[in-house]
C-alpha cells in the first residue's frame, strides 16, 4: 500500500493554493497539520480523486489518481471537512443509501451499516431522522459512511470541527482502533488531535509542506527553543508582538508567557520543555525554509 | 476489487426514489396538486356556459372544456400550462440538489459512475413528476366525478380520450421540460434557481404569447405546449357536434356523449412528440457527458 505525491499544485486563477508538494504514505495514521487557509483541504480533495492537479501527479498503489480515480474510489473513505446530509433520512437508512452509492450488496450492506452504528456509538438513535442529530451524532454519521467500505485508504478532513471535547476524544479513541491494514490521513489544524495517534506528520502552510516528520521529530525540533517567563502585563504585550506566544496565563499584576523563539527572547526567559503544541508553532510561525526530519 | 451490487444506474434511481419517499414534504406536494387540479377543473367548468344554454358551434366552442367532452381539451388547454410551470421544480434538481444540502462531496468520493449517477438522478426525478402527472389525471377524474354527480346531465368521463391526451401530449412534455431543466440545473447548480424560473418564464412564454397562427405550421405540431392541438382538435369536435345537432339528435347532452364516443384524431402529434421524449432524454444525456464530479474552485463542494 503506497500514496506517492510528487510535485503536486493547485492553481485558482492567480492563486496558488497548493505549490509543489512531494510526499510518500503507507500504512499507518498520517496527520495533515496547519493553519486554516494551509491548503490542506485542496491537497486532500486532489488525493481524493475529487479535484485534478494543476502540476504533478498522485498514485495509489502504482494508479494514478488523476487518470483512475474510480479505481481509488473503490477504496477510499473520505469524510470532508463541511459535509451534509440528507435530513429527511433515518440514520440507518442514510448510511444504507451511501453504502448502495459505494455498490455494497444489500445483505452486506445491513450488516456493515449495523456494525458501523455500534463503533460509532449510534445504534439506538439508529431510527432517528438525522434533522434531529447534533453535530457531533452526523460527524459520527459521517465517519460511519467513510468506513462502509471498509477503506484502504481513508481521509478526514477537519473531523473534530464543531465537537466538544468528549466528543472529540471519542473520535480520536475510535480513529486510533483503525490504523490496522490502512492509511489514514487526518487533517487539521487542531495539534491535540493528532499528538495522539498519528505516527507521521505533514505540517502545511501557504501551500507547501513546511515539515514531513514524526510527532517526536517535530517535538526535538523545538528544543532550546521554547521559553517561559513571568512579567508584567506591558512586557508581555510587547513579547506577543514579537514572539508565536503558546500559552498565557494571567496571575493579576504580572503575566507567565510560553512562547517559542530561535534564541532566548528576554534575559529572563527560562528554557521550557517543548511539546507538540510548541513545535508546531515553532514550524508555521518561524518563516523558515522547510524541514525534512525523521 | 470489491463485490458490486446491480446496476449502477437502477442502484441509483432506485434509492432516490426511496429517498424521496422518505420526505413528508413530497407527499404534501402530491396532495397539492391533487387539490390545485381538482380547483382548476372545477373553476373552469363554473365559468363556463352549460351545454343546455344554446346550439350552433359557437356555444360548443364555449362549452368544449367545461364537461367531460372537454376534458381532453382542457387538458391542453389550461391544465398543462400550470403543470408545466410545475415540472422544473420537480426535476431540475435531481443533481443540484446534492450541492445544496452539502452531500455533493460524499456521493462523489463514492465509486458510483458520474453517468449512473446523473441518469439515476435523472430517472428518480422525472418518475416524481410523472407520478404527478397521473396525480393530475386522477384529479381530473375525481373533479368530473364530483360535478357528474352535481349536475346529473353532466357527460360522464371519456377515460380512453382522457389518457391518450396523456400519453401524446402531457408525457412527452413533461419529460422535454424536466430534461431541458435537469440539464442547466446539473450543469450549472449555482443558478439552478434562475434557470428553472428561466424555464418556466419560456413555458409560458410559449403556452400563453407564442399564439401558433391560425393554421397548423411544424411549430403547431412540435410545441409542447399542445396549442397546436387546440387550433384543430375543438373546431373537428365542434363539427361533429353542430352536425349532428342539425341532424336533430335528442338532447345537447346525448350529442355530447355520442360526439365524445370518438377519440381525437392526434395521430399527427405522435411523430413530432416522440421527439420531444428523445430531446428530454438528450438533454439528460448531455448532463451525464458534461458532468462534473467536482468543482474546480475554492471551497466549491
Amino acid at each position: 500500500m503506497s500514496l506517492i505525491v510528487r510535485g503536486v499544485g493547485k492553481q485558482y486563477g492567480t492563486r496558488r493554493a497548493v505549490r509543489d508538494v512531494s510526499f510518500e504514505l503507507d500504512a499507518g495514521m498520517v496527520g495533515l497539520v496547519g493553519p486554516n487557509g494551509a491548503g490542506k483541504t485542496t491537497l486532500m480533495r486532489m488525493v481524493a480523486s475529487l479535484l485534478p492537479v494543476s502540476t504533478g501527479s498522485i498514485q495509489w498503489n502504482g494508479i494514478d489518481v488523476g487518470r483512475h480515480g474510480s479505481q481509488l474510489r473503490e477504496v477510499l473513505g473520505y469524510l470532508p471537512q463541511d459535509f451534509g446530509v440528507y435530513p429527511e433520512l433515518s440514520a440507518r437508512r442514510f448510511l444504507l443509501y451511501m453504502a448502495a452509492m459505494k455498490r455494497l450488496p444489500n445483505d452486506r450492506a445491513g450488516r456493515r451499516v449495523d456494525e458501523l452504528l455500534e463503533l460509532v456509538n449510534l445504534t439506538p438513535d439508529a431510527g432517528r431522522k438525522l434533522r434531529t442529530f447534533s453535530g457531533g451524532m452526523k460527524q459520527r454519521v459521517g465517519i460511519a459512511q467513510a468506513l462502509l467500505n471498509d477503506p484502504e485508504i481513508l481521509i478526514v478532513d477537519e473531523p473534530t470541527a464543531g465537537l466538544d471535547p468528549e466528543e472529540r476524544v471519542r473520535f480520536r479513541t475510535l480513529l486510533s482502533t483503525l490504523t490496522d491494514a490502512r492509511l489514514i490521513i487526518l487533517s487539521t489544524h487542531i495539534i491535540g488531535d493528532v499528538e495522539a495517534v498519528a505516527s507521521r506528520l505533514l505540517v502545511m502552510k501557504d501551500g507547501q509542506v513546511l515539515a514531513d516528520t514524526t510527532p517526536e521529530g517535530l517535538v526535538r525540533s523545538a528544543v532550546g527553543r521554547v521559553w517561559t517567563m513571568t512579567c508584567d502585563p506591558q512586557t508581555a504585550t510587547r513579547l506577543q508582538a514579537g514572539f508565536p506566544v503558546s500559552a498565557l496565563v494571567s496571575h493579576g499584576s504580572s503575566v507567565t508567557l510560553r512562547m517559542v523563539a530561535v534564541e532566548r527572547p528576554s534575559p529572563s526567559a527560562a528554557a521550557a520543555e517543548p511539546n507538540l503544541e510548541d513545535a508546531y508553532l515553532l514550524a508555521v510561525q518561524m518563516k523558515s525554509a522547510p524541514v525534512h526530519i525523521h | 476489487m470489491k463485490e458490486k451490487s446491480g446496476n449502477g444506474f437502477l442502484v441509483v434511481a432506485g434509492w432516490e426514489l426511496r429517498r424521496l419517499g422518505a420526505s413528508a414534504s413530497n407527499f404534501g406536494l402530491v396532495a397539492a396538486v391533487f387539490v390545485l387540479f381538482v380547483g382548476l377543473v372545477w373553476v373552469k367548468h363554473s365559468w363556463a356556459i352549460p351545454v343546455e344554454s344554446g346550439s350552433g358551434r359557437g356555444v360548443v366552442l364555449n362549452v368544449i372544456g367545461s364537461t367531460a367532452l372537454g376534458t381532453v381539451f382542457e387538458v391542453v388547454a389550461l391544465l398543462l400550462l400550470f403543470f408545466g410551470m410545475l415540472v422544473p421544480f420537480v426535476v431540475a434538481d435531481g443533481v443540484a440538489r446534492d450541492h445544496r444540502q452539502r452531500v455533493h462531496e460524499l456521493l462523489m468520493a463514492a465509486p458510483i459512475s458520474t453517468s449512473s449517477y446523473v441518469l439515476g438522478r435523472f430517472v428518480a426525478s422525472l418518475g416524481i413528476a410523472i407520478l404527478l402527472s397521473i396525480v393530475m389525471l386522477a384529479a381530473i377524474a375525481a373533479a368530473d366525478l364530483t360535478i357528474s354527480l352535481s349536475e346529473p346531465g353532466f357527460v360522464a368521463l371519456n377515460w380512453a380520450g382522457l389518457l391518450l391526451t396523456w400519453v401524446v401530449l402531457v408525457l412527452p412534455a413533461v419529460v422535454v421540460i424536466g430534461g431541458i431543466s435537469f440539464l442547466l440545473s446539473t450543469l450549472m447548480p449555482r443558478i439552478a434557481t434562475p434557470a428553472k424560473v428561466a424555464v418556466v418564464l419560456g413555458w409560458v412564454l410559449l403556452s400563453v404569447v407564442v399564439d401558433v397562427g391560425h393554421g397548423l405550421g411544424w411549430f403547431g405540431y412540435w410545441t409542447p405546449t399542445g396549442n397546436g392541438v387546440l387550433k384543430v382538435v375543438p373546431l373537428d369536435t365542434a363539427e361533429r357536434y353542430a352536425s349532428l345537432l342539425q341532424a336533430g339528435t335528442s338532447s345537447a347532452s346525448a350529442l355530447s356523449l355520442q360526439v365524445q364516443q370518438q377519440l381525437p384524431d392526434l395521430w399527427p402529434w405522435v411523430l413530432p412528440h416522440v421527439g420531444l421524449v428523445v430531446i428530454g432524454a438528450a438533454c439528460a444525456g448531455i448532463a451525464a457527458l458534461r458532468f462534473r464530479r467536482f468543482q474546480n474552485s475554492l471551497g466549491g463542494a
